[in-house]
């Protein structure tokens, strides 16, 4: 795991956090680095801590240890809305969607930190962009959008506060393959359009298909790391996630 | 064999100290200890809807007042009425309204439940002030001793005797309930209504019935303080009782028997100590509440109850002793 | 008088009342959609309030228009020191705590004010002239009546634009719908449990002291307060137009109890529509979906 520190800039460094799920002790340990405008996996099965690891990124969860630094500030004792001030979003497992409110409403909401209507108007057209659909349903409520539809809409909500890193928590999950095929262009497209993404999925091969790097979780523990490449190529993740 | 003839030895001793307290002591110190009993009464039956059960209850002086108010009437009108009858009647009468909250109690839960019973209470002390050709109005009205046969249990060293003697018999049904597949029953719904009926426990059978053992351990209560006090009036069954009873199990300790016996005795210290000031001591317990929810840190289910668990440990601990 | 006007006058008592409940109802819906918490001392907070303006009247001789306007913040501050010293710290902790924190804060707060002012009864001026107007068909109205409807209603307007066109009032409405969304986009939770308890606070003060006069002003009247909550359930926990629909509806049909029934059953009459609405349509009128775990 020596290449865990590339040069160049780190947007989020995570060092050697520790964090606890009620009684549960979810991640061991853990570092990690995301560059600038990179996408970064964060691959395991269910229960490694994925999921844990994002909640402690944005905030829901304090780590016991370690420290989490975001463009040079230490975030790790900050409280979620804090952290969404400085440019981190999270697009969390479940969806977590406001559902009594619009597709728009919910947008705006995900734009609640900023100000200046005219750009937010802006970005909206932007997301109805990436996602027609969500603009053909802009003014039906969020629960009664299909899961493809809601995964959409979290993802577009999450990009209304114009973050610098997208954390992205399973989007594929519970979404039929042709769906999945829409959104992840769309994944490819933001980061290309400036914004670093955190992604963590359980599909290995969907993750590194868009990610310059991965790292492998298990556990709690951080067991692997490497490119595509070298992922796709080792044994021990061949035979625990693409096995599968 | 020594040793069960020691232990009975000490039994016996215990027995003959017991009851030689109204000799030892004075009048007042026997009826404090009378009213402890009852309140023992109270704090278990109040123990084993909101402690074991886990439905908070804040209504529960309408039961006390039921049962003391069944007692008053019969034994106002009919002199020499038994009082085995007479309290069996204020228990039954109590359980029943309990047993039909505990229909409500199916269609609710938690918090909404917690606010019917708040009304039940409201309106029961009503009903007291109201229903006057039955209950006297807010002026209240006198009862007469209990009796058995032609026994009349009158001075303040009978009552005494006989309080005590049915709060021990309650306190011992009580303990072999809780031990029993019902108390566990209760205990499973309290922690999880779901896994409860996934192991068979019958939401329906076992709600309505803590709702009425509670109910009806309250309503005895009810009635030994009608007894103790010859006088009932609607304002000793209004809000402020309830909320006294809510304290008296929370800081005597939910869940717990022996924290029933803590519990009384605490709330009736209190006022001894506020030179019977009611609202010194109203704001005191509400204060003192409030710190053990706010600095310790699981409140009232954390700290607090280790500390409740270590005092009653070593009240049991010197049990054994003797 | 005829029955028909006996039942529109009862009507128009009623709509006072119930102007009240509903305010107060608002209140307790509030601090449970943006906290969780249900306050069992709204009672004694509104309570709280109408001393405040008693002082702010009687003893330092304020126009009451400057009387609702200090008491709104006064209150509102106070709800706020509340929030910060008691209700935040036990948002984590099992929900018996918020339950128990409140009744015992309610415990403090009756005997505080009687301490602070009295435990007797006080004459609450009325803040619009409470003699009685004649109107046709042998009706009464007082300006004190219209005045504590067209209060009520004015709070009840703005409150709805401040909920829906302020960014906190969405935030609140957000963070009741989803909290971790809310923290999610950026919504302080600390901030919106605050808000929530300084508004719940203000706006009860000034329902406290609108019915003051009608009532008699002591410690105990926080029962009849507590009555807001039978309102809030009527319309459907968790629900602000559920609240007023409720508060309005129950004022309404209680004082219409009080021509058929006893005077007596019109006290406790709410509280045996809540036994009947919870046994039979627990949900409420406005429907709500949430029940609450003790």
């Amino acid at each position: 795991m020596g290449d865990l520190f590339r040069p160049g800039s780190q947007l989020l460094k995570v060092n050697d956090i520790d964090t606890y799920y009620g009684s549960i002790y979810a991640l061991k340990g853990i570092s990690l680095g995301v560059p600038e405008k990179s996408i970064i996996a964060v691959l395991g099965a269910n229960g490694a801590g994925k999921t844990t690891l994002l909640r402690t990124v944005s905030g829901l969860i304090s780590p016991t240890k370690g420290s989490i630094e975001f463009e040079n500030h230490r975030i790790e004792r900050m409280s979620a809305h804090r952290i969404v001030r400085l440019g981190i979003s999270h697009a969390p497992e479940g969806r977590e969607l406001f559902s009594d409110l619009t597709v728009r409403e919910n947008l705006i909401m995900g734009a609640y930190v900023r100000k200046g209507t005219k750009e937010i108007a802006k970005d909206l057209s932007m997301i109805y962009g990436y996602f027609p659909i969500l603009g053909e349903r802009r003014n039906q409520k969020a629960n009664t959008l299909s899961g493809g539809e809601q995964q959409m809409l979290c993802i577009g909500r999450g990009l209304m506060s114009r973050p610098k890193l997208l954390l992205l928590d399973e989007p594929s999950l519970g979404l039929a393959p042709l769906i999945v095929e829409e959104i992840y262009p769309i994944i490819r497209l933001i980061n290309r359009e400036g914004t670093a993404v955190l992604l963590v999925e359980q599909n290995a091969i969907l993750a590194l298909s868009v990610a310059s790097y991965g790292y492998v979780l298990e556990t709690g523990r951080m067991i692997l790391s490497g490119n595509g490449e070298k992922l796709l190529g080792d044994e021990h993740v061949r035979k625990a996630y693409l096995g599968k | 064999m020594n040793f069960n003839w020691n232990k009975f030895l000490y039994f016996a001793l215990a027995i003959v100290l017991f009851l030689a307290i109204p000799f030892l002591f004075g009048k007042y110190f026997v009826f404090v200890l009378s009213v402890i009993c009852i309140f023992i009464v109270v704090s278990i039956g109040m123990n084993i809807l909101t402690g074991y059960t886990g439905v908070l209850s804040l209504g529960h002086q309408a039961f006390f007042g039921i049962g003391a108010y069944t007692v008053a009437i019969v034994a106002s009108r009919i002199e020499g009425f038994p009082f085995l009858i007479g309290l069996l009647m204020a228990g039954s009468l109590s359980g029943m309204i309990g047993y039909f909250m505990g229909f409500a109690a199916l269609r609710t839960s938690g918090v909404y439940l917690t606010i019917a019973t708040l009304a039940l209470g409201i309106i029961m002390e009503e009903v007291f002030s109201e229903w006057i050709s039955l209950t006297g109005g807010s002026a209240g009205m006198a009862v007469l001793p209990p009796a058995l046969g032609s026994i009349r249990f009158d001075s303040s060293t009978e009552l005494f005797y006989l309080i005590s003697f049915i709060t021990a018999i309650m306190f011992f049904f009580a303990v072999n309930l809780i031990a029993s597949n019902i108390g566990r029953a209760f205990v499973a719904i309290r922690e999880s209504e779901i896994s409860a009926q996934s192991y068979g426990i019958s939401l329906v059978k076992y709600k309505t019935l803590s709702f009425a053992i509670s109910a009806f351990y309250t309503g005895v209560g009810g009635g030994l303080y009608a007894y103790l006090m010859k006088y009932v009036a609607p304002i000793d069954f209004n809000i402020h009782a309830g909320i006294q009873f809510v304290m008296a199990v929370i800081i005597g300790g939910l869940g717990s028997m022996l924290g029933s016996i803590l519990g009384a005795i605490i709330l009736l210290v209190l006022p001894q100590l506020f030179g019977g000031i009611v609202y010194w001591q109203q704001f005191f317990i509400g204060v003192v509440l409030l710190m053990i929810i706010l600095l310790l840190p699981e409140g009232l289910s954390g700290g607090y109850y280790r500390l409740i668990s270590w005092v009653r440990h070593r009240l049991q601990k010197r049990k054994e002793c003797v | 008088m005829g029955l028909i006007a006996e039942i529109i006058q009862q009507i128009i008592f009623g709509m006072v009342m119930g102007c009240i409940y509903a305010l107060v109802a608002i209140c307790f819906v509030l601090i449970y959609k943006g906290t969780d918490i249900i306050n069992f001392a709204q009672g004694e907070l509104v309570v709280l309030g109408a001393f405040i303006g008693y002082s702010l009247r009687v003893t330092f001789q304020l126009p009451y228009w400057l009387v609702f306007v200090l008491s709104f913040i006064l209150s509102g501050f106070l709800g706020m020191v509340m929030e910060v010293l008691i209700f935040r710290r036990v948002i984590g902790k099992p929900h018996l705590n918020s339950l128990m924190a409140s009744i015992a804060l309610g415990m403090i707060l009756r005997n505080a004010i009687g301490k602070i002012w009295t435990f007797d009864d006080l004459n609450m001026p009325p803040s619009f002239s409470d003699s009685m107007l004649k109107l046709p068909l042998g009706l009464v109205i007082s300006p004190l009546f219209i005045g504590i409807i067209a209060i009520s209603f004015g709070i009840m307007m703005i409150f709805y634009l401040f909920l829906n066109k302020t960014k906190t009032g969405i935030s609140i409405r957000a963070t009741s719908q989803n909290m971790t969304a809310a923290k999610l986009m950026g919504v302080s939770v600390s901030y919106v449990s605050s808000m929530c308890w300084a508004i719940s606070a203000a706006i009860g003060s000034i329902a406290g002291i609108l019915i003051a006069p009608l009532l008699v002003l002591n410690v105990g009247m926080f029962i009849i307060i507590l009555k807001a909550i039978v309102a809030a359930v009527l319309g459907g926990f968790g629900s602000l137009p559920g609240a007023v629909l409720g508060g309005i509806l129950l004022g309404v049909i209680e004082n219409l109890a009080g021509v058929y029934f006893p005077a007596w059953i019109k006290h406790v009459f709410s509280w045996i529509v809540l036994l009947v609405v919870i046994m039979v349509m627990p949900q409420g009128l406005l429907g709500a979906k949430k029940i609450k775990k003790v």
